[in-house]
């Protein structure tokens, strides 16, 4: 980090040395503490290139994770739109569970399907939830899906609370609960197409 | 549009402005030629930086409208602090944020570059403006400013020690409700000297609370300004320029002061320590310094560079004197963990945030996020960066802009990155002549701006 020729260390020379000074400089040269920074052009060099290269390792990273941002989002934005499309229900909140156990790109796009005597959409799994597993990359704003199941109100998506799975099984989502009492029909929705 | 700079050949080389040295201890740099040296106070401002200032102003108060609807995700729960101002604006959403941190920020961009030739009336009325703004507006971004008040109300009026017990303790207290639920069982994480500063604070109602919190913050964004301003004078430099680049910076402002953070409280008390030892005053100054440790531990990233830089038996003794007092009222208020301050930095390097440089090129390298070793890996990077600074500082380097590289690589190699971090060395670097500080600080802060505009370009669904 040398400075300019000109470039002082914030005084520590302008003033007389008290004896921690007087006897520092008692050192030997190499290791002696200098009131004045020493120009070297290859130092300086040395330091700019560092700096540059890292400049240059952190703006990849920030450009390459902002834009793995803005990926995701439209991933969730095509699960969504793909899970309305499928289930014909124009519900606001569908919820999306991304893969953090395996760090795929598997997002699990669930939401309140309709009930019998039941106003509004309701919050976010406080109903029965039909959930659909999305799979691949983004073709014409939708993405595909194979497999899906439903779980009951208020309950999280665990193998355990899964039923009704339709569609092409899949081993990472096994459906292990029963179908409460008095639930809808489990049926797949009509723009299922497995 | 053609864009055209002020002819100065370096936005921070010294010009003899008023008295040039300003102190007995300052490095005042010889006049140049070609440079604009008049005093500040008698410069012509060019239409066009006026012109840029009202930007910045206008962006703060397009920001303080909408933010004053209450409904955004930028807006933490709050208590309504801005009823007068409600109807006002509709909804400050993230496009609408971010477009006013684009602007703000080439507003800024477009000021420093005619820094030298703004007088000091405009550019102390353009900050001034921009800072009243925020202040009004409602506490931007973080909800940190929460859990400051709840740490003094634990501490005045529920007689509970903050650094033992997290906000958690005060359930019943309305506070609570605010806090975020991140820090809900976090003990403090600030020095007991800002616990003591929040005391005041505490007995007032939660509104009341809110505003005492910002006038802390203004208070100590203020006094960084001001000691800025007369460090740079102390070492013959452009005081503007120092004012501009720090009182209009976009994360300063926006993040920092919008967010009330005290890390400006431990900035000005740093800057303090500075000014004074550019005057010559050894003792306080190592005190001051020492006093702002206390406030918030990072401060004590500037110890080693203050002591090994000027090398004063004064200055060593009033950081202990400094030191001894603060740890000793620490332990006498909280106890032995009101006096450990380095707990905490332990403490926030274990933390992840998104933001966060680690993070980012861990996701470059295909890796879901960092894991534990690599907080081992980054402390042995900055373990090695500051001990080449150190030696720097040895053999001559200013001890200042030694303080300020090292501020910054804390920041950086920090898994927990937040914008306001990347102030912390902002002032250091105005004030000194190696001015690759002053442009990798602002390159970090054009990164942390790049990666916060994602979901500018997200769908809308």
């Amino acid at each position: 980090m040398s400075a300019p020729a000109e470039q002082r260390s914030a005084g520590a020379e302008e003033a007389p040395q008290d004896w921690l000074g007087r006897m520092l400089q008692r050192l030997p040269e190499p290791i002696r503490p200098r009131a004045r920074d020493r120009e070297s052009h290859r130092r300086r060099r040395v330091e700019m290139i560092v700096l540059v290269v890292v400049a240059i390792v952190l703006a990849v990273g920030t450009i390459y994770d902002a834009t793995r941002a803005v990926g995701i989002d439209y991933r969730l934005s095509a699960d969504i739109e793909t899970w309305r499309q499928i289930t014909g229900i124009p519900l606001k909140e569908v919820s999306i569970e991304q893969d953090m156990k395996h760090f795929t790109k598997h997002d699990v796009a669930c939401g309140n399907i309709p009930e019998a005597g039941k106003h509004g959409e309701g919050k976010p799994g406080a109903r029965t939830q039909l959930c659909l597993v999305m799979i691949g990359p983004i073709v014409k704003g939708r993405r595909e899906t194979h497999t899906g199941f439903f779980v009951p109100p208020k309950e999280s998506d665990q193998s355990v609370t899964r039923y009704g799975c339709f569609g092409s099984p899949m081993t990472r989502y096994p459906c292990e609960g029963a179908k409460p009492a008095g639930a809808p029909p489990d049926t797949p929705p009509k723009g299922f197409e497995g | 549009m053609s864009f055209k700079g002020p002819r100065s050949p370096s936005l921070l080389e010294g010009a003899a402005i008023g008295r040039p040295g300003g102190g007995a201890l300052s490095a005042p740099a010889p006049p140049r030629t070609g440079v604009s040296a008049r005093d500040p106070a008698s410069r012509r401002t060019p239409a066009i930086a006026i012109g840029i200032g009202v930007v910045l102003v206008a962006v703060s108060l397009l920001l303080l409208i909408e933010a004053s609807a209450g409904k955004s995700p930028l807006l933490p729960p709050s208590p309504s602090m801005t009823k007068w101002l409600e109807g006002l604006g509709s909804e400050l959403t993230f496009r609408i944020f971010l477009i006013g941190l684009l602007v703000f920020t080439a507003a800024y961009a477009g000021l420093l570059a005619y820094a030298r030739h703004i007088s000091a009336r405009v550019a102390i009325a353009v900050v001034a403006a921009v800072n009243v703004i925020i202040f009004i507006a409602p506490v931007l971004i973080s909800t940190d400013v929460f859990s400051y008040i709840a740490y003094a109300r634990m501490a005045v009026m529920h007689g509970i020690n903050p650094y033992t017990h997290g906000p958690a303790a005060i359930q019943q207290d309305p506070i609570f409700n605010y806090v975020g639920t991140d820090w809900l069982k976090a003990t403090t994480a600030y020095g007991p000297i800002y616990t003591l500063l929040s005391y005041p604070i505490a007995p007032l109602g939660l509104i009341a609370s809110v505003w005492g919190m910002k006038v802390e913050a203004l208070a100590g964004s203020a006094a960084a300004m001001a000691l800025t301003w007369r460090c740079a004078k102390q070492r013959g430099m452009d005081p503007v320029v120092a004012l501009i680049a720090v009182g209009a910076n976009p994360l300063w402002v926006l993040y920092g002061f919008g967010g009330d953070h005290n890390d400006l409280i431990m900035i000005a008390f740093m800057m303090g320590a500075v000014t004074l030892t550019l005057a010559g005053s050894d003792l306080k100054a190592g005190a001051t310094l020492a006093v702002g440790m206390f406030v918030k531990a990072t401060a004590v990233v500037m110890l080693p560079f203050m002591v090994i830089g000027r090398r004063r038996v004064s200055q060593i003794a009033g950081l202990a004197i400094g030191a001894a007092v603060c740890a000793a009222l620490g332990y006498v208020l909280f106890g032995v963990n009101g006096a450990d301050i380095f707990s905490v930095l332990t403490k926030d390097s274990s933390y992840v945030s998104t933001d966060g440089f680690p993070t980012e090129l861990a996701h470059l390298i295909g890796w879901p996020g960092i894991y534990p070793v690599d907080h081992t890996i980054l402390k042995g990077l900055l373990i090695a960066i500051v001990a080449y600074l150190l030696w720097r500082t040895w053999r001559g380097y200013d001890w200042l802009a030694a303080s300020g590289w090292a501020l910054l690589a804390v920041a950086v190699t920090s898994p927990w990155m937040l914008a306001w971090y990347t102030l912390w060395g902002l002032p250091l670097s105005v004030i000194t002549r190696d001015r690759r500080l002053l442009y990798a600080i602002l390159a970090v802060q054009g990164l942390f701006i790049i990666h916060q505009t994602s979901p500018m370009f997200a769908p809308v669904t």
